[in-house]
């Protein structure tokens, strides 16, 4: 019964043609910037489009989750400035305990912040009720506060090898941060398409009074969609971090935007309950290609910004004409 | 065409209580707060009822008062205006571009000149706040989204105008006898706010736009059904706002002698503070303009109260976006209770 009623909403709210012109429109563009700029298509430049889509893809799918309960999380970018700053200092604070230990709780401590702000932001809008516009606008602030209170202002240097562990290191030739997306990634289709948990997720998306006569606990779902998101953007802060090779107090400058923007062009819905486990995904690759793709016409960055806010934009316009 | 009394008596029922008593009623709170704000730290620090203090706590308030004007009756019709501080600075941009454009080519028209570029920032601010309307009416996109894409849009522009160094040679008229003129003791950028918050009351107490700001807020179809142009109305709202932002950014780039694209940037989270601390109602279709000044106000007092105490403005910044959020949790609770 449960599973049908989620099963039909995923119909309703997903069109099958869309992921492919999405698709379509990511080869095309390409094809058509390494037709002009051979250099694009060159395996260097692949793998670093690679690498910079699999960190937005984190940040993407964190975003997808409270998206996906008619939520969404501003406070994003300030966080990963946030637990960027203070993972580094626990690791510096502990560097006297030795590498491994300093790292270790390096890494607990941004995961511990992270499920921190999450419970604070889910708390606040699933059992509070208050507005997740709201919410996140108002712990956006207080996070990034507290990262530029803490940090002073100023960077701080993480030791060496969190950024060969992290960034360097390679596996079957895969680097990290792409191997840990692809295991998010993969853990994002089980959980999406194949749990219950995650069908709940988009049932009270879609619907949530439906979702309450069903007998799911509407708030817990919302409230766990929150603490998700911010667990998985501890994970894509550390990943940054150690790619800086320091915490720092502006490392999530523009990544709220870029995450709202990379979920909703890859087709995670504002209204709840829409998208798949790949949108995302296409979001992501979509914006870093095109932001790439401007750099290899020395487009300048301001230009960019112009660039990604009429993508959005239009990508909400075409989303609402698809719905009618 | 609806008729003002249907209106009036669908979406402010009459519950056998003097408009204006319930209005004071509402009010209150907030004014005691307030009060009880201004007195301790008047205690703490003698010099904040000092007269330059006051002076420049009045000009704080009345400018985040102005800005939050636009982000009321942009709230009241159930949006977000997220652009507001982005528009403010490509608005100080343009008219300080056109201004040190035409400079040249009017040597004795200073007056004209400063004119012209006023023209042109308003003009941008009301040009994109009309996209954000029109892709939000006609569309019916989310207008959180809309004015998010659009902030980046403002924001990179302006620094693509300007790359990012201050716009200098404006005329004397407009950064030295209008920013730092006085008429009866005030000075001309508080007037000027006044001005735009009187212009702001009149819209919602006495023009048809106003109850229908108020109606597509508190339920779009029925307001629909029952005549009123929604996509006009919304229309209307979203370049209004538009056009005080780029007003607001205007006045900073008076007193600031130059034309930043950082003017006013980071006004967005103040304006938004100011309405929800004014009692703005997150869902649309209720605020008012004078509890709304009563917010700029308490924003402005913490803000400055902060200052006096040596306080870091990073500490103002956590400051602000924890009373966003007990602001908020208080209505709840305090609606919870009436039932």
């Amino acid at each position: 019964m449960m599973s049908r009623i989620s099963q039909a909403g995923a119909l309703r709210s997903f069109q099958p043609s869309a992921p492919l012109i999405l698709l379509i429109a990511l080869v095309a563009l390409v094809v058509a910037i390494g037709w002009a700029r051979p250099r694009f298509v060159h395996p260097d430049n692949f793998e670093n489009l690679l690498i910079q889509t699999s960190y937005i893809y984190i940040f993407a799918f964190a975003q997808m989750l409270p998206l996906l309960t008619r939520g969404f999380d501003l406070s994003l970018g300030a966080s990963v400035s946030f637990i960027s700053v203070a993972s580094a200092l626990a690791m510096v604070e502990t560097a006297h305990l030795g590498l491994p230990v300093s790292l270790f709780i390096g890494l607990l401590a941004s995961i511990a912040l992270g499920a921190a702000i999450g419970t604070t932001n889910g708390a606040l809008t699933s059992y509070l009720k208050i507005n997740p516009f709201i919410v996140t606008l108002g712990t956006w602030n207080i996070i990034g506060g507290v990262a530029a209170v803490v940090s002073n202002g100023f960077p701080v240097k993480t030791p060496i090898e969190l950024n060969h562990v992290l960034y360097g290191a390679t596996v079957f030739h895969v680097p990290i941060p792409v191997v840990i997306s692809a295991l998010i990634f993969a853990l994002s289709w089980i959980f999406l398409e194949r749990s219950v948990y995650g069908r709940r997720m988009y049932l009270v998306g879609d619907n949530p009074n439906a979702a309450r006569t069903a007998g799911i606990n509407v708030d817990r779902v919302v409230f766990l969609s929150y603490l998700m998101c911010s667990v998985l953007v501890a994970v894509g802060a550390v990943l940054m971090t150690a790619r800086a090779g320091s915490g720092e107090p502006n490392l999530g400058g523009n990544l709220t935007l870029q995450s709202i923007a990379a979920a909703v062009v890859g087709g995670v819905s504002l209204r709840g309950g829409g998208g798949r486990f790949f949108s995302p995904l296409l979001g992501a690759a979509l914006i870093t290609v095109l932001s790439s793709g401007l750099n290899f016409f020395r487009v300048e960055s301001y230009i960019q910004n112009i660039a990604l806010g009429f993508v959005i934009i239009a990508s909400v316009c075409v989303d609402q004409v698809r719905r009618r | 065409m609806v008729s003002a009394e249907t209106l009036r008596r669908v979406w402010q029922p009459n519950r056998g209580v003097s408009p204006l008593l319930r209005q004071i009623v509402e009010a209150l709170p907030l004014a005691i707060v307030l009060a009880a704000l201004v007195m301790t730290i008047a205690a703490l620090e003698p010099r904040f009822l000092g007269p330059a203090n006051v002076n420049n706590l009045l000009r704080n308030a009345l400018v985040l008062a102005t800005i939050a004007s636009g982000q009321m009756l942009v709230m009241m019709t159930g949006g977000f205006d997220l652009s507001v501080g982005a528009v403010a600075a490509l608005s100080s941009v343009v008219s300080a571009l056109v201004m040190v454009v035409l400079g040249p080519v009017l040597p004795d028209g200073d007056v004209i000149v400063s004119f012209a570029g006023v023209t042109a920032g308003l003009l941008s601010g009301m040009i994109l706040g009309g996209i954000n309307g029109f892709c939000v009416a006609w569309f019916q996109a989310p207008a959180l989204i809309v004015t998010l894409g659009m902030l980046s849009v403002a924001t990179g522009l302006s620094f693509y105008l300007t790359s990012g160094a201050p716009i200098y040679g404006l005329p004397k008229v407009f950064t030295d006898d209008f920013a730092l003129g006085r008429v009866f003791g005030l000075s001309n950028i508080v007037l000027c706010c006044v001005v735009v918050l009187v212009a702001i009351w009149i819209l919602q107490r006495h023009l048809p736009m106003g109850r229908h700001i108020r109606a597509v807020g508190g339920n779009l179809r029925m307001a629909r059904l029952s005549g009123v142009n929604t996509k006009g109305t919304l229309l209307f709202t979203y370049a209004l706002s538009g056009v005080i932002s780029a007003f607001v950014g205007v006045l900073l780039t008076a007193r600031l002698g130059s034309g930043q694209s950082t003017a006013g940037v980071d006004l967005m989270l103040p304006s938004i503070a100011v309405a929800v601390i004014g009692g703005v109602s997150l869902r649309g279709g209720s605020g008012r303009i004078e509890t709304v000044i009563l917010g700029g106000f308490f924003l402005a007092v913490v803000a400055n109260g902060m200052n006096l105490l040596r306080l870091d403005s990073r500490y103002q910044t956590i400051a602000i976006g924890a009373i966003i959020i007990l602001v908020t949790l208080l209505d709840r609770f305090v609606r919870a209770r009436r039932g």
